[in-house]
């Protein structure tokens, strides 16, 4: 089970960062589901930024 | 060609491959430059067998829509660690990388452990093997989202002759790369080129097309230097109180 900690650890720093990612990604493919293709982008953009500056003021 | 991916994938390569080559060295130090040379040699083969395997199964195997979707989510998680790691290190809140340290800390380790050859070469290949699986998830991920694997494999190829080359020249650990700045431009890129990825498969249409990565690219870049101010700002502020 070592190398699946190792592959897990290739992409998780912060658990919670991941996991914001993820429902940012959620949102993203929900607005473009009812059509705001357009806004889906900034919506994406912005919540990612978001978890990013949230994420390391937790640090 | 595709130059985001060729300059992705040769920022991400020689961070790494630095990092790789102090290790190379410590051994080469402590053990001789026999045993670090052939473990080296074991694992770039490695590496590169992995590329091959997993990249033309990944083309032939995978359509291109699913593979955009999982490979941009998988870009973005992995550029998401590089850039919160780069903010920390930039803030103060985590150490900046130091090869002159690594270097030193890795010898006291090896000479501590009395190693014989086949040891010593393990070494350096698990080094250069670890170092070089993060430069392996770009240039797969990299290469299959853009359908650009000569880019990323030509980039990734440069800068390991590279690193390379100034090692052999040198000898000596690559203190003067400035490796914090390339893993804060490349933490930017991969969650740039991530978050167009995964949100193009998710229904996002990006307005300018493939043009919008540099505005994803500078507003990354403007949101990790506002983090990195805040804390710093936040940081000074404890200090006084």
């Amino acid at each position: 089970m070592k190398w699946l900690s190792e592959v897990y650890g290739l992409f998780v720093d912060d658990p919670k960062l991941v996991l914001m990612a993820l429902v940012s990604l959620a949102v993203a493919l929900g607005l473009g589901a009812i059509g705001l293709h357009a806004i889906a982008g900034v919506v994406l953009f912005l919540l990612i930024a978001g978890s990013i500056m949230v994420s390391v003021e937790r640090h | 060609m595709n130059y985001y991916v060729l300059l992705a994938a040769l920022l991400a390569a020689s961070v790494e491959f630095v990092e790789a080559l102090t290790i190379v060295l410590a051994v080469g130090t402590v053990n001789g430059f026999k045993p670090a040379l052939r473990g080296t040699l074991f694992a770039v083969a490695a590496l590169v067998a992995l590329v091959l395997v997993l990249g033309l199964a990944v083309l032939r195997f995978v359509p291109i829509d699913v593979l955009r979707g999982v490979i941009g989510v998988l870009l973005l998680l992995f550029g998401l660690k590089w850039i919160r790691k780069a903010i920390l290190r930039f803030s103060g809140k985590k150490s900046l990388h130091d090869e002159s340290q690594a270097f030193t800390r890795e010898v006291d380790r090896l000479r501590s452990q009395k190693a014989g050859a086949f040891e010593a070469q393990a070494t350096a290949f698990n080094g250069v093997f670890l170092e070089g699986l993060e430069v392996v998830v770009i240039v797969l991920t990299m290469g299959s989202a853009a359908r650009a694997y000569p880019s990323a494999i030509l980039g990734a190829g440069i800068g390991l002759v590279l690193v390379l080359a100034l090692g052999v020249a040198l000898r000596a650990p690559l203190t003067k790369v400035p490796e914090n700045v390339m893993k804060f431009v490349v933490g930017v890129m991969l969650t740039s080129f991530g978050t167009f990825w995964a949100g193009s498969s998710l229904g996002v249409h990006w307005p300018l097309g493939e043009v919008s990565l540099i505005f994803l690219i500078a507003l990354y870049l403007i949101t990790s230097w506002l983090s990195v101010g805040r804390l710093k700002k936040g940081e000074l502020r404890r200090e006084v109180a």
